[in-house]
């Protein structure tokens, strides 16, 4: 900045790192200020609104995206912007607009997984079953990946279509070194089945194939929803909140609380 | 003073007209018709190794009939990749169909502003053709020879120095030879240093590289293709045009790329499995992906700009990657340190705390062996631990050996045969590739400090890991090893050995790169 002055990309640049630091507050005042120096600098604009949004400053972040979406019309910046205003809308309980802007979003960049990823989850909390069902078809046969083929398996579970997601499971149990995750996969789908025995004994299974692998002193919060998760599966309510708990200290994200909630609602 | 502004300008507008200027020609000229003028303006190098199959990249400049012959020696190339089988990708002046992918550009009035501040168009220069030639069919872990073609006319290639070995069998012992470098991309004189002491180490040795890893920042400033010209594919074209580079993106890559969307100048520079193909999961994005090489699973992560949260896509799929490896060696790579007190400190900002956090305890419920990063412009190499996701990090209760990894000195650090969850993981911070060195700090866990400019070579053989630290001149400055074999039941140092604090010098080195 001594040789080339407050210019917006500078600026942008030390909100960044500001935002790294944690420094919310200097980040988003480095932004405005390139904002008003720079009207059609993007990057600004952008980083602005995501750190506005982890302000919840909800209402200026969205005056912002507006901004931002007007200057970025038809190119891959604007799914961007639409993933952001989706953030914004699920933080207010507006489930559809935010499934909206996703789908928005994908419109433009089919190949985003964590877009194809959010708006499943999104069309999860709607209960839309066969939406999700049906958009993480067209998004494996768009862009096949790990992510969402798993996804899918988890869709079809929920969606009641037990048989279909067997099908799905049972070669990658036996194509994989640590089981858990497929044999909770598994006992629900026989759960659905009426075959509680073998889930049961599934659920045992991926239980211990867990504790093995829990660090002692902190936990890997992933494994640990997956521990509450069979706990809850089993009717073991009080492990499952203990679970449930460690992984809120963990800091889990919101939908996998969300997740072992249902299945301890749904026992 | 006025002329020196006009003259910026007028730079500005010449570049500007060469971007508005197409080229006019169809894409390519159809094969049997005479090829135009191109010349090679990178390349040719390797990407994407599988047991079967590779991916040969160069560029033009200027369109040509793209031809790639490959065969068992230099002087008997006998097999044929025609233009039609060759992935063609132009910049955005180039005329040609829609279906044609074009390399990055971003509007002219912001590339007009970028030479204005006197720093390089982020588009791709202008007349620039891209082609990506996949061989398949081939033999696994088998030495091929290969040359480049306009038409009839050999561009590169058809020598000793022009060749490419295929990935071992997965699951297949195999020795692993593996150079590791970070932040290099300045095309300075260190960074060229660091680059021949490896050269004359790996001659010395008599024994090539089968991988090189780059773990971000590897064309500063921002990124562009330009600078990736310069600052890296000029700089390494003798090792990478018979050796894979397996990317990471780092921040400076990232003013230019971005990993959601997988566009910009360092997506144009790289092919790499989306679809598992070298064995792994399947990631659907190049943004993050991993690779066997025989008994190795390779994992590289993006720790710049995705969600590193275990809810996110990245982290998900690390989730069932590691379910699915057998392999019995893990080696994970990215850009943002968990753990480092060089240039950067991972226990105040964002991105490295959150990969302490989030991925670490994934990845060391895995079964984790190494981690190598960068961004910290120094060398930093942990001793054996596990564990240390709190922030700030302390070496209490998280060390499994506080020895120094040397069967020499204190004895290789010892885990169990194969890869079993939380028997000790070994941080290795490269970020001394070329740029300006700096330290803030001294991070407990580290049980080498060391800053000077350097890389990292690695040998992986059966049940042994050695790694060293080679610095700019040629000299061993670091080495470990990890020796895998029966059971070991790991146990944490109760006072583990400390590094010395640090004590800055009257006036801080230091750069926030």
């Amino acid at each position: 900045m001594e040789h080339e002055g407050r210019t917006a990309k500078l600026l942008t640049m030390r909100a960044t790192e500001y935002r790294a630091l944690g420094d919310l507050a200097n980040a988003a005042k480095d932004l405005r200020e390139a904002t008003q120096k720079d009207a059609a600098y993007v990057p600004a604009m952008f980083e602005l609104a995501r750190v506005l949004i982890s302000q919840r400053e909800f209402d200026e972040a969205a005056t912002v995206i507006k901004r931002g979406i007007g200057r970025v019309r038809n190119t891959p910046h604007e799914a961007a912007f639409y993933m952001l205003r989706s953030e914004i809308s699920e933080a207010r309980g507006d489930e559809k607009s935010a499934a909206a802007d996703v789908m928005r979003a994908i419109g433009l960049n089919m190949g985003d997984i964590e877009a194809h990823l959010r708006l499943s989850r999104l069309f999860w909390k709607q209960n839309l079953a066969a939406e999700r069902i049906e958009a993480l078809h067209q998004a494996v046969r768009a862009n096949p990946g790990g992510v969402l083929e798993i996804e899918l398996t988890e869709a079809l579970i929920d969606g009641g279509l037990f048989e279909d997601a067997l099908k799905r499971i049972e070669p990658e149990l036996a194509d994989s070194r640590f089981q858990s995750s497929w044999l909770i996969r598994r006992a629900r789908a026989l759960q659905g089945l009426e075959r509680d025995r073998a889930a049961a004994a599934d659920l045992l299974a991926a239980i211990d194939e867990i504790e093995t692998r829990l660090q002692p002193t902190r936990e890997d919060v992933s494994l640990v929803v997956d521990w509450s998760i069979a706990h809850a599966l089993l009717g073991n309510t009080d492990l499952a909140r203990d679970g449930y708990h460690k992984a809120k200290s963990l800091r889990a994200d919101n939908y996998d609380l969300a997740r072992i909630e249902s299945f301890l609602r749904n026992r | 003073m006025f002329a020196k502004r006009t003259l910026v300008k007028l730079r500005a507008c010449l570049a500007l007209a060469a971007l508005f200027i197409t080229t006019a020609l169809p894409v390519h000229a159809s094969e049997g018709a005479r090829p135009q003028e191109a010349e090679l303006s990178r390349g040719p190098y390797l990407q994407l190794a599988t047991p079967e199959s590779i991916v040969v990249v160069w560029r033009t400049e200027g369109d040509s009939i793209p031809k790639l012959r490959w065969g068992a020696a230099p002087d008997k190339l006998t097999n044929e990749i025609a233009a039609k089988d060759i992935v063609t990708k132009v910049s955005i002046d180039v005329l040609a169909p829609e279906f044609v992918p074009r390399l990055y550009s971003i509007p002219h009035a912001e590339d007009a502003k970028r030479l204005e501040n006197h720093r390089s168009p982020a588009s791709t220069a202008p007349n620039t053709f891209q082609f990506e030639a996949r061989i398949t069919g081939l033999n696994a872990n088998s030495k091929y020879y290969y040359a480049v073609f306009n038409g009839d006319e050999k561009l590169a290639g058809g020598d000793k120095d022009h060749y490419f070995r295929t990935l071992p069998e997965i699951g297949k012992e195999t020795p692993a030879r593996i150079w590791v470098v970070g932040d290099s991309g300045t095309a300075g004189l260190q960074q060229r240093k660091v680059f021949e002491a490896m050269q004359q180490r790996v001659a010395n040795d008599k024994r090539p590289l089968d991988m090189y890893i780059h773990v971000g920042d590897m064309a500063y400033t921002d990124g562009t293709d330009r600078e990736f010209q310069v600052k890296f594919f000029d700089v390494y074209q003798p090792t990478l045009r018979n050796t894979v580079c397996w990317p990471a993106m780092g921040n400076h890559e990232g003013h230019t790329s971005r990993g959601e969307s997988g566009i910009g100048p360092y997506y144009d520079a790289y092919v790499v499995p989306k679809r598992g193909e070298a064995g792994g999961l399947a990631s659907g994005t190049e943004a993050f992906y991993s690779f066997d090489y025989g008994k190795v699973h390779f994992i590289c992560l993006d720790s710049h700009d995705l969600d590193r949260k275990p809810s996110g896509a990245m982290a998900q799929w690390l989730k069932a990657d590691l379910e699915k490896t057998k392999a019995d060696w893990l080696i994970a790579f990215w850009h943002h340190p968990p753990y480092t007190k060089g240039s950067h400190d991972s226990d105040r900002e964002g991105q490295l705390i959150e990969m302490r956090e989030h991925i670490m305890p994934m990845l060391e419920a895995g079964g984790v062996d190494v981690v190598l990063t960068g961004h910290s412009h120094i060398y930093e190499r942990s001793m054996l631990m596990d564990g240390a996701y709190v922030t700030p990090t302390v070496a209490e209760g998280v060390i499994l050996d506080d020895g120094d990894g040397d069967p020499n000195g204190d004895g290789a650090y010892r885990k169990s045969a194969g890869l079993n969850p939380h028997e000790g993981t070994v941080q290795i911070v490269a970020g001394n590739g070329g740029t300006r060195l700096g330290r803030r700090g001294t991070m407990p866990v580290m049980k080498r400090i060391i800053l000077e400019h350097g890389s990292v070579i690695i040998d992986v053989d059966g049940n042994t890991m050695k790694a060293v630290m080679v610095n700019l001149d040629g000299a061993e400055r670091d080495l470990f090893h990890i020796v895998k074999e029966g059971k070991v039941t790991p146990k944490r140092v109760e006072n583990p050995w400390q590094p010395e604090p640090y004590t800055p010098p009257a006036r801080p080195n230091t750069q926030s790169d």
